[in-house]
């Protein structure tokens, strides 16, 4: 991850790939020789676009400002292993008839959300009509290795057994509980408009009124929700956003 | 500690005001000239009473109101989150003052969020977290994202008092960094060095 812009974003910025984090060429080679003939992306290529922010999403000075929501969160969000338009947050604009921006990043913690959910809403003063956070996992965190320019984002895939005992700790002592209540309370009380939470059912949630969803097929990279999942996203997320009379 | 009005505060004592801060109400601020403090245990004073702390001596010496929201050993988390909550509720100070002596303190929280308070050093548990934390770069980079976001928020001039040997959140180019290597106790020498910056500074933006 980068700063561009005052945002972090992913190190693609600027870039069009066919291949992205999780989602390698090497793991569709293999997927091919095992998945079913019908498997959608035989037949199907994936574009990973990036703006100049690093963000899977168009540029922000494309925004419709007077009808937009805002997405933040991790790959789910971000949608790794899925084209853009099979994207819950593509779905779910598309749904509510509004413009969208999109500022998730693979990897991030509830660090880099309060980071970018908190430099938009000092950045813009036309303010979204509702956020979207995809609470992420919260023992992630971003890291700074002096010398480095990238930062590099840590979480419970890390093989060093420093990074283990780190989060083992942060997570029995309370300090993780610490971190998420700081952070989800800032998030509350700066974004003075409508929020709706979401996260994955295997995590531990946030709050009582985010909406949980599961995994019930998976992307091309066989890791992450996969397109009927991403509709599932949408869908509940819509029906519950009118619920809102927002 | 506590949440307090949407400050996190230091609880209830008689050293406090209602939000748990060592200083006047909020409602008595004289938000037409006041400064604010935001750090840790230096700039709560509380071996002394609250007329020899140095943000008592400094308001005095510039002559202006102040607002102290310092938490005890509340670190980078109850710095940015209560300078974040001010800077989005109430106009802007003349100054801040950041005198954070423990930047890389731990808070600590249930899972419910019912309560928060600083981190016990002589457990072992936080003492790993305290020392991998500096080795897989936990700790530089909570500072980073801390210290571009209080950029954004933060819109006033800014003094940093940088204690010896302690870590820094700006950089000396971005602030008025006011190097202090004398007792974290002398709240006149450091109140002296403070105020006599914000006056020199202050003289050079008059025309």
């Amino acid at each position: 991850m980068i700063f561009s812009n005052g945002f972090i974003g992913c190190k693609y910025k600027g870039l069009r790939l066919d291949f992205c984090s999780s989602d390698t060429e090497e793991k569709f080679s293999v997927n091919l020789e095992t998945q079913p003939e019908d498997w959608y992306y035989r037949t199907t290529a994936i574009e990973y676009k990036y703006n100049d922010n690093g963000h899977r999403s168009k540029e922000i000075k494309d925004v419709d400002f007077d009808n937009y929501i805002l997405f933040t969160g991790c790959s789910h969000t971000e949608g790794i292993g899925l084209e853009l338009e099979k994207t819950y947050p593509y779905k779910l604009s598309n749904l509510l008839n509004v413009d969208y921006y999109n500022m998730a990043v693979e990897g991030t913690g509830i660090d880099v959300v309060e980071y970018n959910t908190l430099t938009w809403f000092a950045k813009f003063t036309k303010k979204p009509k509702l956020v979207i956070i995809q609470w992420p996992d919260h023992s992630r965190f971003l890291s700074q290795y002096q010398g480095y320019e990238n930062f590099i984002p840590n979480g419970t895939w890390a093989k060093d057994p420093d990074l283990e005992k780190f989060i083992a700790a942060s997570e029995m002592s309370g300090f993780y509980n610490a971190r998420k209540n700081i952070s989800y309370r800032l998030i509350h009380k700066v974004l003075d408009v409508p929020i709706v939470g979401v996260y994955m059912s295997s995590l531990a949630s946030y709050d009582a009124t985010s909406v949980s969803v599961r995994r019930f097929d998976k992307a091309r990279d066989m890791q992450h929700s996969g397109i009927l999942t991403n509709e599932d996203i949408a869908n509940r997320l819509y029906r519950h956003i009118k619920t809102l009379n927002i | 500690m506590k949440f307090v009005n949407g400050l996190l505060g230091n609880g209830v004592s008689e050293h406090y005001n209602s939000n748990g801060h060592r200083c006047k109400e909020i409602s008595e601020i004289n938000f037409q000239n006041y400064i604010l403090f935001a750090g840790d245990n230096g700039s709560l004073g509380l071996d002394k009473p609250i007329e020899e702390t140095f943000p008592y001596l400094i308001s005095q010496r510039v002559k202006s109101d102040y607002y102290n929201i310092s938490v005890f050993n509340g670190g980078v988390d109850a710095l940015r989150y209560n300078l974040i909550s001010w800077f989005h509720n109430y106009k802007k100070p003349k100054a801040v003052i950041i005198t954070c002596e423990f930047m890389n303190s731990l808070l600590i929280s249930d899972k419910n969020f019912t309560c928060i308070k600083a981190a016990d050093y002589n457990d072992d548990i936080i003492k790993d977290i305290g020392n991998i934390g500096n080795i897989c770069g936990f700790f530089e980079g909570r500072n980073i994202l801390t210290r571009e976001l209080l950029k954004q928020y933060v819109i006033c001039p800014i003094f940093q008092l940088n204690y010896k040997n302690s870590i820094q959140l700006f950089d000396k180019e971005y602030v008025t960094d006011i190097p202090y290597e004398g007792s974290q106790f002398d709240y006149k020498i450091i109140a002296d060095l403070i105020s006599t910056a914000m006056i020199s500074k202050s003289q050079r933006v008059r025309p």
